[in-house]
């Protein structure tokens, strides 16, 4: 008899279902994994077999858990996923009791599942230290709160796991620790396991069967290794497609004068102190950087969160200022050089004689004003990048301000460019950023970053943020413009892959320091540091 | 996107409306003039001739509700206007610019908070003398750091957003920032906001009325019809039931529009956060 079986379930809320159809019958202890892009359900589909699906939805078909049709009474559906069902969320900050020692919440979950476990070796199992139980939330990592949500999934001996995206919230190392430590947790209890994620490799690297989910619908499911060595459905083609990496062509620039020279950058932050008399040690978010960038050549800054990059991206673009070391764009003086180079079988062929370059030292806020259109800035989130109340026109068009004396109609030539030049067509200008697809609004912040003509454009996870399924398109269109405009790029990520398939140069960033530093096939053959070698080991094997 | 109407909200639109409309239908009639004092017509009851009955001077007390609705909704709204006028910039000008600018605004803030209406009211009525216009200034002193929190609140949260990053960079001060981004975003909440200092605002100007500081007669307002009910309670409680009921009713109509705004306004309310549920 099967541990969980659905019968053709389905998902309603007003509208179109959200999920419908969804059958499929899971053994103890087997590993299922279901991949899904955003709206694809997935998630409904884990909060439908906890009993979880929030007000205003309607279930359809039938749930058996354990040979039992789902109990329709919240008492026996809290019984149940007290003691046979457990559920790990993607954001372990929100999930934990911020007021509250996580030992003492690891304890509740104990008590309220009446088993005999102990908070001890609940937290050895997970891999941390029995110190931790002393220590609230936001005193743990990322990794070690996730650790502990598994801990408390864990507290009530569950047949069951169901996991919503565990690891996206993490970064490359932490995320491969988690997805080994949850692999090693179901083979000891003999635990089955629902695992919900976007990522193939993560699905591939722990589950035996698999689900594949789009907008509501089965594409296809099947042991794993069918699915991903042969897959029928055209979508999962797709998916695998866009999973596996990509490897930009590097252009050989021999010759490019330097773009950005970035001398001995620093940046401290202020801690609080014991008292007002005893201030904290300050903390260096970037510590003595240095680096240069030659004129359309793309370096890529990677390391794990917290190591400083987004920082010393967002000094680079002039969004915070640095504490120590400066910053000189356009260390070759006064060049007259064409606004848009072309690149033509690896070297730069300057136009023309355009206008002539000021070139300016730097410390961060106080880019010169007459510096700012030749630096611009990619954020992470499509979502929070663009203002809910301003017509996408208006808003690519916000940087053309830094050039002054433009004339309405030069205006909108230049947003229609920029617009055309990341594929999208300007009569969608007038439209608002919600009528937009994530991938969509990615382009639009491309354009936004283009509109300018800027020189060096910095580019902060550019990716990461998007459905796998869009991020070739995204990053084939990053290779695109930097070949037709000799752009110059900072890329920042953690994603080894991504980096691959953009970068000429890579940097890899530990704790505010530069620590190594080479050509991307040069340091994925032989990594020197072992920062770099440790995000090279977690590294996913590819699918298929 | 189908913006549902709460319920809450329709309900308290029409009754703002119909009182706003009695309100205004003052200015151009009423059934009798409201300074016509006819001593041999007092204490008629609801009647009709009058609706409402007539009061202690013989007045038409239907006639004396609309012209006091209206000067109650006057007071609050410009209350409400000096509030907004004043205080939204101030909270604007704290979250863009911080540090010493916003420590300076919040503790003028804390200092405004701490006189209540009634005692600024007070202390103008000494330097000034009673009236309405008093009442406003007073009410609107007290609006001040109320819009200004909220303003400030609002900013606050947005200005970590990615696209306040990507107006800096586009080259955009605090200024173009606050009025451009901030502001059209931090709108909804300053509606809310109005809604429920304009309900505040009519409570107010009737305590001041109602303790002699605020609308004097001739001209009437609910909280001095109140007042003027007030000595003669046990003998005429109908006197006092009119003007007191159509104060509670324009009160509670105006906080359940405010909620209903709120609910309808409040992306986290809405269906869009079952979308993202959904994700």
């Amino acid at each position: 008899m099967p541990l969980l079986e659905l019968d053709d379930l389905s998902v309603v809320f007003d509208g179109p279902p959200v999920l419908a159809g969804v059958s499929f019958a899971l053994e103890k202890g087997e590993r299922f994994g279901v991949i899904g892009e955003s709206g694809s359900g997935k998630t409904m589909m884990a909060l439908a077999i906890a009993g979880l699906l929030p007000e205003g939805a309607r279930r359809g078909g039938a749930i058996a858990f354990d040979g039992q049709r789902l109990p329709e009474g919240e008492r026996e559906l809290a019984r149940l996923r007290g003691r046979r069902i457990a559920m790990v969320f993607q954001e372990p900050l929100t999930a934990l009791n911020p007021l509250m020692r996580v030992g003492a919440q690891i304890a509740e979950a104990i008590a309220l599942s009446k088993t005999n476990a102990s908070v001890e070796a609940l937290l050895g199992e997970v891999g941390l230290d029995p110190v931790h139980a002393r220590r609230y939330p936001h005193e743990l990592s990322g990794g070690q709160r996730q650790r502990i949500m598994i801990a408390m999934a864990l507290a009530g001996e569950p047949d069951l796991l169901i996991a919503d995206e565990p690891t996206s919230a993490l970064d490359l190392i932490t995320q491969r620790t988690i997805i080994d430590l949850i692999a090693a947790v179901c083979d000891r209890r003999g635990m089955a396991l629902i695992f919900v994620s976007h990522d193939l490799r993560a699905v591939a690297a722990l589950c035996t069967r698999v689900l594949v989910l789009r907008q509501g619908a089965v594409m296809e499911t099947g042991p794993a290794t069918d699915v991903f060595a042969a897959p029928r459905a055209e979508y999962t083609r797709q998916l695998i497609a866009a999973a596996r990496p990509t490897i930009g062509a590097v252009f050989a620039l021999a010759g490019a004068p330097p773009l950005l020279e970035v001398r001995n950058l620093s940046r401290h932050f202020r801690q609080p102190g014991a008292a007002w008399f005893a201030p904290g040690q300050p903390m260096a978010a970037v510590n003595g950087v240095s680096f240069s960038v030659a004129a359309s050549e793309s370096v890529a800054i990677v390391g794990p969160s917290g190591c400083g990059k987004t920082t010393l991206a967002r000094i680079i673009a002039g969004l915070d200022r640095a504490t120590g070391g400066e910053m000189i764009l356009d260390a070759g003086a006064h060049r007259p050089v064409h606004p848009y180079p072309r690149i033509k079988s690896g070297e730069i062929q300057w136009r023309g004689s355009g206008r002539t370059f000021p070139t300016g030292t730097y410390h961060g806020s106080n880019l010169p004003r007459a510096l700012r259109r030749d630096i611009s800035l990619v954020f992470q989130d499509p979502y929070g990048s663009f203002d809910p109340r301003l017509e996408v026109g208006r808003a690519v068009g916000e940087p053309l301000r830094l050039e002054r004396g433009l004339a309405p109609a030069d205006r909108l030539r230049r947003v229609s460019e920029a617009v055309q030049a990341v594929g999208l067509s300007p009569t969608l200008l007038g439209r608002y950023p919600h009528e937009f697809s994530g991938g969509q609004r990615q382009r639009l912040a491309i354009a936004r970053a283009l509109v300018t003509r800027p020189r060096l454009v910095i580019l902060d996870e550019p990716v990461s943020a998007l459905d796998v399924s869009l991020r070739g398109d995204v990053l084939a269109l990053l290779n695109r413009l930097r070949a037709d405009y000799g752009l110059a790029y900072v890329v920042i990520s953690h994603d080894l892959d991504m980096v691959r398939a953009v970068s000429d140069r890579v940097l890899v960033m530990e704790k505010g320091k530069i620590v190594e530093e080479g050509r991307p096939a040069e340091i994925f053959a032989h990594p020197q540091h072992r920062l770099t070698r440790e995000l090279l080991a977690a590294r996913l094997p590819d699918v298929a | 996107m189908n913006r549902r109407w709460h319920p809450s909200l329709v309900i308290g639109l029409v009754g703002t409306a119909i009182f706003l409309a009695l309100a205004l239908t003052s200015l151009l009639w009423t059934p009798y003039p409201i300074d016509q004092i006819d001593l041999a017509r007092k204490f008629a009851g609801p009647s009709p001739e009058h609706w409402l009955g007539t009061d202690f001077f013989g007045r038409d007390m239907l006639s004396l509700v609309m012209a006091g609705t209206l000067t109650s909704f006057v007071v609050a709204a410009i209350a409400v206007a000096i509030g907004m006028v004043i205080g939204v910039p101030l909270g604007l000008i704290a979250a863009a610019w911080g540090g010493p600018v916003e420590w300076l605004v919040l503790r003028v803030n804390d200092f405004l908070f701490a006189f209540p209406a009634i005692i600024t009211a007070i202390l103008i009525t000494a330097l000034f003398g009673p009236g309405a216009t008093n009442a406003m200034i007073a009410i609107g002193i007290f609006n001040i750091p109320v819009f200004a929190r909220v303003a400030r609140g609002g900013a606050l949260s947005l200005k970590s957003l990615d696209y306040i990053g990507a107006a800096r960079l586009a080259g955009m001060g605090n200024w173009e920032i606050s009025l451009r981004h901030l502001l059209p975003n931090v709108a909804s909440l300053l509606i809310v906001q109005a809604t429920i200092q304009l309900a505040l605002g009519i409570l107010a100007e009737a305590g001041l009325s109602y303790v002699g500081l605020g609308t004097q007669p001739p001209a009437t307002s609910l909280g001095l019809m109140l007042k003027d009910a007030q000595s003669i309670f046990l003998l005429h409680p109908w006197l006092t039931y009119v003007p007191g009921l159509s104060i509670v009713l324009i009160v509670i109509s105006l906080n359940l529009a405010g909620d209903g705004l709120r609910d309808m306004l409040d992306p986290r309310l809405k269906r869009e956060g079952l979308a993202n549920a959904a994700a």
